[in-house]
């Protein structure tokens, strides 16, 4: 799985920190950590809350054109 | 079930990560006490010196049994086949066969033995197998629900 490049542009962009990210959508940092590592493939459920805290789209942060899905 | 669930403090990749180590502590657990069974009868322990063991090899075995055919599941690799019903029954007679063989030197005992476990573990494979294919069919014909009660579910 690719490393999630936007989702970590996302967060930055609203100055928050991965702890800050994990806070606020109720899971822990190694998670959020593992998400933008490309390790962690997260339920549609925590994907809609991190668009949320993050005033993004899931295709914003989550859509993979074909080519770079693995 | 319900309420062990609510009291995780667990999110959801932390509770992946430990149905995954439940999962290889519970194969651990299963091929162990098999092995401690098989080796303690071949060494001719006294029954009673491994009953406990063999009886949790069985709860876990009807465990595991029960709960994949309640969900309509039988195995990774593949679904159940003839083949390898035979396939199963035949190692179990060959197991069985073997075994008796190489303790009382006795062919025609030998014999009688493997054919008993080859019909055994065939017809407990078929039945199960039948079981299986009726639960797979009953939950892959479940009735839909009507679409306007999904719109009230699109709100968190």
């Amino acid at each position: 799985m690719a490393k999630n490049l936007r989702l970590k542009a996302a967060r930055a962009e609203k100055d928050m920190t991965q702890g800050d990210l994990a806070e606020a959508v109720g899971v822990s940092r190694q998670t959020i950590h593992a998400i933008e590592k490309g390790e962690y493939n997260p339920t549609i459920r925590l994907c809609r809350a991190i668009c949320r805290v993050l005033g993004k789209t899931l295709d914003e942060l989550f859509w993979e054109e074909e080519e770079t899905e693995q | 079930m319900n309420t062990i669930f609510k009291s995780s403090k667990l999110d959801e990749m932390q509770e992946i990560q430990m149905l995954k180590i439940e999962h290889y502590g519970l194969w651990l657990a299963f091929w162990g006490l098999l092995v401690i069974t098989i080796v303690q009868a071949s060494m001719k322990a006294p029954f009673q010196q491994y009953a406990a063991e063999g009886f949790l090899l069985c709860v876990l075995a009807v465990f595991e049994l029960a709960a994949s055919l309640k969900y309509g599941l039988w195995d990774r690799t593949g679904k159940p086949s003839l083949w390898l019903n035979l396939l199963a029954a035949f190692a179990a007679a060959a197991i069985t066969g073997g075994s008796t063989f190489a303790e009382q030197r006795y062919w025609p005992g030998a014999l009688f033995s493997g054919v008993f476990s080859f019909l055994l573990t065939f017809g407990i494979l078929k039945f199960f197998a039948s079981l299986y294919r009726k639960r797979r069919a009953k939950l892959d014909h479940v009735e839909e629900d009507p679409i306007s009660n999904e719109e009230d579910d699109s709100h968190d």
